[in-house]
């Protein structure tokens, strides 16, 4: 009996220590946009991971491969740009193959072509601050669409307030940092929750009926960097002066009294 | 009875799970990027973990300079930084301006943060960054730092940001540090490859150098126009378009940059991950016409000569008056720290 138990101890403290251990090992959480068909002049690529990350081995282990599994030479620009909290790595793709009239672009074709598919690579190996190696390779596959040249338009978003949250569903996808960052409720603190072209806004404490304002930063831009300023290329000295910019687009909405 | 001595086993599983170094140890405290000196023997170092710019006060005797010489460097500080297989990174090299030692910055490769080193003689050793006087500056909130330009009168800071925009800017922080003291300024940086003002591109490589009685910065995107700015025209608040004066060309970032004065002509040289140093005279640099959409353009055949004695040659530093101390990339994975004459 007595050795029963002590085989059985044994056996739990393995267990506790193999799900310790595999509980620690940092992992790809997810990669924004979530988006399985993207536009041809995607510009950027975050990848969140499960614990803040070391850093400075990220694109030894970030990979764009083609459709027949190889790697595509000089998709990313190589600086890393880690979130304050390291977990969060925003890889551009490389813009000289983004822009247009760029030698290397001129040389090398884009990253991403239309109608053709790819798969976004991040191989094991990977450090996270607490030494620990990514154990796992993660891929994600995508599809590319036509390149998108037009800036957002909050014409065409639609509010649905209710007392304790505001939902908002954009016309498009934009940049997932930008939108947790660059909405706002005019003098309501809250926090926003991005999933996909919706954002919830959830507000500190209900809101009293009445009405509001969503102010949206002009720099948030969608997933080709087109912002509310400008598209992402635009010619020289179209560039609007910042007297000229807006600096916010206000959205009036109004929360009905409850009944 | 057998519940609770699983219970405990389990217990001591965890402890001991944690005994064995499985929970997370303290991450290196800084991530010094970038290295700078003044003339008093201040050096500036940015910190991209931590978003702020450091000042610490190293004095040493006064000596002449020497040629520094370590062909394994590479081996040395793998050694140091505990790095076992995994390669290392040189961020960055000074040299004291009284005694001429040379300084850099380095890491393990997916290290998470660095140490200080001086060379002494043909060794590397540990810089206790405690041991110095030191003042800090913060950076604006997201702003990662990349390069470090210092003046007699201020530190220039470029940075891009991290959290939301990813603009392009440039710090001005009037000496001596103090917080709060940052004058930010966003880039506008015209690319003259495709004609494009760009917004969201860093000066990865920047350096000083003064002309008629005015400061100016000299640095290039990754991308690779380089371009000059006036440090006065680095104001808070303010938009700063800077003067595109050469195209680099494609696939060859530029990694460090020194301003040098040689037959009283100076002297741009840009070390890059492609080819030797760019060599650009000072008509290019001093070039008060041929700016932006008129910029030359290295690609297209003007006169920018490549230095092939400094092929491989990484993050660069000026010595003495004729001479430089360069990382150098060996092709096989490893670094020396060399001495090589300013051409």
């Amino acid at each position: 009996m007595r050795k029963a138990a002590i085989g059985a101890g044994i056996l739990l403290f393995a267990g506790v220590g193999l799900i310790y251990w595999r509980a620690m090992a940092p992992r790809v959480a997810a990669v924004h946009p979530e988006l399985a068909l993207v536009p041809a002049n995607l510009l950027r690529l975050y990848i969140d991971f499960s614990q803040p990350m070391a850093g400075d081995d990220a694109f030894e282990h970030v990979r764009l491969l083609d459709a027949s599994g190889k790697p595509i030479p000089d998709a990313f620009r190589e600086i890393e740009l880690w979130s304050r909290d390291n977990r969060r790595l925003m890889a551009y793709v490389h813009p000289g193959r983004v822009k247009s009239g760029l030698a290397i672009g001129d040389q090398f074709g884009p990253v991403l072509e239309e109608g053709k598919s790819y798969t976004l690579e991040i191989l094991p190996g990977m450090k996270s601050r607490s030494g620990r190696r990514l154990e796992a390779r993660f891929a994600r596959a995508l599809t590319v669409g036509p390149p998108d040249r037009r800036s957002p338009d909050v014409s065409r978003w639609t509010l649905s307030p209710a007392p304790d949250r505001l939902e908002i569903v954009c016309d498009e996808w934009l940049d997932h940092a930008g939108l947790e960052e660059f909405l706002r409720v005019d003098g309501v603190p809250g926090r926003c929750r991005v999933d996909g072209r919706r954002v919830t806004f959830t507000p500190e404490r209900r809101f009293p009926a009445g009405d509001y304002r969503l102010h949206v930063d002009a720099r948030l831009e969608d997933l080709a960097g087109n912002n509310f300023i400008k598209p992402f290329e635009t010619p020289s000295g179209a560039t609007p002066l910042p007297s000229e910019r807006p600096a916010t687009l206000v959205l009036p909405f109004r929360v009905p009294p409850r009944e | 009875m057998f519940g609770k001595l699983s219970l405990v086993m389990a217990g001591i599983g965890l402890a001991a799970v944690s005994a064995l170094g499985f929970s997370s140890p303290k991450a290196d405290a800084v991530l010094l990027v970038a290295l700078k000196f003044d003339a008093q023997g201040m050096l500036y170092a940015a910190d991209a973990k931590n978003d702020r710019l450091l000042g610490l006060a190293i004095e040493e005797k006064e000596a002449k300079a020497k040629a520094v010489k370590i062909d394994n460097l590479s081996e040395q500080l793998g050694k140091a930084l505990d790095a076992g297989t995994d390669p290392v990174t040189v961020h960055d090299v000074a040299v004291h301006p009284v005694s001429h030692t040379v300084y850099l910055s380095a890491s393990k490769k997916g290290g998470g943060g660095t140490l200080l080193f001086r060379v002494a003689g043909d060794k590397v050793e540990k810089v206790d960054l405690g041991s110095f006087k030191t003042t800090s500056v913060a950076l604006p909130s997201g702003a990662r730092p990349f390069d470090v330009v210092v003046t007699a009168k201020d530190v220039v800071v470029s940075s891009m940001n991290r959290d939301k925009t990813f603009g392009s800017a440039l710090h001005r922080i009037a000496l001596p540090l103090k917080e709060g003291g940052v004058a930010t300024a966003e880039t506008e940086i015209y690319h003259s490859s495709h004609k494009r003002w760009e917004t969201k591109a860093p000066l990865v490589a920047m350096a000083g150098f003064s002309s008629d009685g005015q400061d100016y910065i000299v640095g290039s995107t990754a991308c690779t126009p380089v371009v000059r700015i006036g440090v006065s025209d680095v104001a808070d608040k303010k938009k700063v378009q800077t003067a595109t004066i050469l195209e680099l060309g494609s696939r060859n970032a530029p990694v460090s940059m020194l301003v040098y004065t040689k037959d009283r002509q100076q002297t741009l040289l840009v070390t890059n991950n492609k080819e030797g140093a760019y060599k650009v005279a000072q008509p290019i640099l001093a070039e008060p016409a041929k700016l932006n959409e008129k910029a030359v353009n290295r690609g297209a055949g003007v006169a920018v000569e490549t230095v092939e004695a400094w092929k491989g040659a990484k993050k660069s530093a000026i010595l003495d008056g004729d001479t430089a101390v360069v990382v150098r990339d060996g092709g096989d994975g490893t670094l020396s720290l060399q001495t090589l004459p300013l051409p």
